[in-house]
């Protein structure tokens, strides 16, 4: 308010129920805000012609901000929780139903992954290989790694270890023949 | 490489471990028997080589449930496992001392703890109490109740 005050030389009126302002020199009424449970709206500028009045007002004013500004007041809540607010505080007029870009940089999360269902019919068809490690211990006889191979229809597991990745590539390669065979 | 086999090689996304969700799970269950198999022998850190590689022979054993009840062991080999002679895992063993270098007046047998099968072999890894030598035996008397290294 002080601002409004210093930027546009106006005066404030305040009584029961509304807030005049009025132009300081010219003394005419530029605007008017209604008391709404507990805090005065402003309405629609009527008379008002200066430029600078203009952009003061479009700030408090603007509708399409209204809607957002309690979701940024908040703190970027969700959806729920402004509809909450909206219901134990009538002055809080918000229909947060606009996508926001600050909660969506903010506030991603990741995707649920879907349950796989493939099913392999012969041991073989399928099988899952990943790499373990590195322990911060290495074993008695240097290693850090293992290679686990599981088979997707029987779940039968193999364990290899390795004291460098490097060597998945051989150890791959001799269980495939080892299966083929 | 893969050509050469006929194989499809597919990779998962970078960061997405769930993509590989049978590995990573089995990864899991191999981490949880090792951790409680280690604890229960008393065994040092670094023979979790050994550790590993005894549950991975367990779990292949036993049943699962998306098996409906089968083990991964009978489902590859189309019948069932044997758990007769298994060992409890670093339990206290008496192997018995080769023949041929033994005199009349050396112990007839070395104090060890088993810790694992060598496959090929028929016969167990164990590992020597004092020298902590580790060795292939046969022929060895197991106290399975007896976790030594943690007395």
């Amino acid at each position: 308010m002080p601002k409004l005050i210093d930027d546009s030389s106006c005066k404030l009126i305040f009584s029961h129920k509304s807030c005049q302002i009025q132009d300081n020199t010219t003394f005419k009424t530029i605007g008017q805000a209604d008391l709404h449970g507990g805090l005065y709206c402003l309405h629609d500028p009527v008379n008002i012609h200066e430029e600078k009045y203009l952009m003061n007002c479009n700030v408090l004013n603007s509708k399409e901000y209204d809607i957002d500004l309690w979701h940024f007041r908040l703190g970027h809540p969700s959806k729920h929780v402004v509809e909450q607010v909206c219901k134990t505080f009538p002055y809080v007029n918000s229909s947060f139903d606009k996508m926001c870009d600050i909660c969506h940089l903010a506030k991603h999360h990741k995707l649920p992954f879907q349950i796989s269902n493939i099913v392999s019919l012969n041991t073989f068809d399928l099988i899952h290989t990943d790499i373990w490690g590195p322990i911060a211990i290495s074993s008695i006889h240097g290693h850090k790694y293992f290679l686990i191979i599981v088979d997707d229809c029987s779940r039968h597991s193999w364990i290899f270890l390795m004291k460098t990745k490097g060597e998945t590539r051989n150890l791959l390669h001799n269980f495939i023949i080892l299966v083929k065979n | 490489m893969y050509e050469k086999y006929d194989i499809l090689h597919q990779r998962t996304c970078v960061e997405t471990p769930q993509q590989n969700v049978v590995g990573e799970r089995k990864h899991q269950h191999i981490m949880n028997v090792t951790c409680s198999l280690l604890f229960q022998s008393g065994l040092s850190k670094i023979y979790w080589s050994y550790v590993a590689s005894h549950v991975t022979h367990l779990i292949n054993r036993l049943p699962s449930k998306i098996l409906k009840g089968k083990s991964p062991y009978e489902m590859l080999y189309c019948q069932p496992p044997t758990y007769l002679n298994l060992k409890t895992f670093g339990c206290l063993c008496f192997a018995s001392t080769l023949e041929n270098n033994r005199s009349k007046l050396v112990p007839r047998s070395r104090k060890s703890v088993f810790i694992g099968y060598k496959t090929g072999i028929k016969g167990y890894v164990l590992l020597d109490v004092k020298n902590r030598e580790i060795f292939i035996n046969e022929k060895m008397l197991s106290f399975m109740k007896i976790f030594f290294l943690t007395i």
